[in-house]
C-alpha cells in the first residue's frame, strides 16, 4: 500500500543524486528490499517506472535484490540466516522470530528489514 | 598536477547506500529517546477505520486523566474531527493531516511531539491513520502498540490481516455489544490472535456500554 509513498522518496533521492554529478542519463539503478518488509518488489518497479517518465531516469534499468532474513543472537552469538518454514503460519511474518540454535528470542535482525537503494549507474 | 576531468558521455556507478525504512526507524528512536528524557510513555493506537480508536482513547483519557497527565496526536489524512472529539476531554491534543500517506510516519510524530509540551506531559495516545497494514512497517517511537479492531469487521478480519498484529502488545477487541448481531464469536478473534502472535493481551471491549476499559488500562500497564 505504501509501495507508491516508498517509491517516490526512491525516485526524488535518484534524480537529485544524478543532477548532483551532473548525468545526462540514469542507465541503471540496484534496490534491495528484505523479505520482513510490507513492500512488493514488482509494485515498487511499477511506480518508478512511472515516477521516471519524462525524466532523465526514463530510462534506467531497475533492478531489486530480494534479501533474505538473517539475525544475530544475543545469547548464544549464533549469526546467520533462518530458514522461513512452511510450518510458518505466515511465512513473511515471522512474529515469532528466534534463534535457529538457541531458540532464544532476544535476537538482532542483521538483514531483511531493509528498503535500500544500493547504487546508481549514470551517463555524464 | 594531473587533473582528470570527467568526459561527456562516461558512465559513472555510484554507490549510495540509502535506506528508506532505517531513516524512519532512526527517527523513531530519536523520539523515544525525546520520550524517554521527558518521563514520558507514548502508546500507538492502529486498526481500521470505524473500529473505535477515537472512542477508545476517549474513554481511556477520561479515566487515566486523574492519574496522569495526558496528550493525544491524532492522526488522519484530512479533517480535525478526532481531535475536536478528543478536546472535550480537555487534553492536549495535536492533529497531524497526512494528505495521501496512509500511515503515521516517525518524522511527522516528531514534529508533533515538538509542539507539546513534553516537560508537563506523562502518557501521550499517538492514533494512527485507520490502516492495518501500512504502520506496521513504520515504527514511531512509541512505547508500546495498542490495535483496536471491532467485531463488525466480520469473522475473518484477524487472519485477513496478520501483520498489525506483529508488533502489537494490547488488543481491544470493540462493540462486542453487537457480537451476537454480527454472529461473530469474539473468543475465536482472540484465538486466532494467540495464533499470529501469542504475547499479545486481547480482551473484549464495548466503547458504547463503557465495558472492558479497565482490563485495557491494566494490560497497557497505566
Amino acid at each position: 500500500m505504501h509501495d507508491f509513498s516508498i517509491s517516490r522518496q526512491i525516485a526524488s533521492e535518484v534524480i537529485k543524486r544524478a543532477n548532483e554529478k551532473k548525468a545526462s542519463q540514469v542507465l541503471e539503478i540496484k534496490l534491495k528490499i528484505g523479505e520482513l518488509t510490507h513492500l512488493n518488489p514488482e509494485q515498487i518497479s511499477f511506480w518508478l517506472k512511472e515516477l521516471f517518465k519524462d525524466t532523465l531516469a526514463e530510462q534506467a534499468n531497475i533492478k531489486i535484490e530480494k534479501v533474505p532474513v538473517s539475525l544475530q543472537c544475543k545469547k548464544c552469538s549464533y549469526q546467520g540466516k533462518i530458514e522461513i518454514e512452511e510450518k510458518f503460519y505466515y511465512p513473511p511474518l515471522l512474529n515469532f522470530i528466534f534463534c535457529p540454535h538457541c531458540k532464544s528470542e532476544k535476537i538482532k535482525i542483521k538483514s531483511g528489514d531493509e528498503c535500500l537503494l544500493e547504487r546508481i549507474k549514470i551517463k555524464r | 598536477m594531473r587533473i582528470i576531468k570527467a568526459g561527456e558521455g562516461e558512465i559513472l556507478d555510484i554507490e549510495l547506500e540509502e535506506d528508506f525504512l532505517k531513516k524512519n526507524r532512526q527517527f523513531a528512536k530519536k523520539n523515544k529517546s525525546l520520550l524517554e528524557q521527558n518521563n514520558v510513555r507514548a502508546i500507538d493506537v492502529m486498526g481500521s477505520i470505524g473500529s473505535g480508536k477515537t472512542s477508545l482513547i476517549q474513554l481511556l483519557t477520561s479515566i487515566l486523566r486523574e492519574k496522569f497527565r495526558i496528550a493525544v496526536i491524532a492522526g488522519d489524512l484530512t479533517t480535525d474531527i478526532d481531535a475536536k472529539r478528543i478536546e472535550q476531554e480537555k487534553v492536549q491534543v495535536v492533529q497531524i493531516n497526512t494528505g495521501k500517506e496512509c500511515h503515521l510516519d516517525a518524522n511527522l510524530v516528531k514534529k508533533a511531539l515538538l509542539s507539546l509540551a513534553l516537560e508537563r506531559i506523562d502518557v501521550i495516545f499517538i492514533e494512527n491513520v485507520g490502516n492495518l497494514i501500512c504502520p506496521a512497517d513504520f515504527p514511531l517511537g512509541a512505547h508500546q502498540r495498542l490495535v483496536v479492531i471491532s467485531v463488525t469487521e466480520g469473522p475473518w478480519m484477524v487472519v485477513k490481516h496478520p501483520y498489525i498484529f506483529k508488533d502489537a502488545h494490547v488488543v481491544a477487541i470493540n462493540k462486542v455489544d453487537l457480537a451476537e448481531a454480527m454472529q461473530v464469536s469474539p473468543q475465536k478473534l482472540i484465538e486466532d490472535i494467540a495464533k499470529i502472535n501469542p504475547r499479545i493481551k486481547a480482551f473484549p471491549v464495548s466503547c458504547r456500554q463503557n465495558k472492558g476499559i479497565m482490563q485495557v488500562i491494566e494490560a497497557l500497564s497505566l
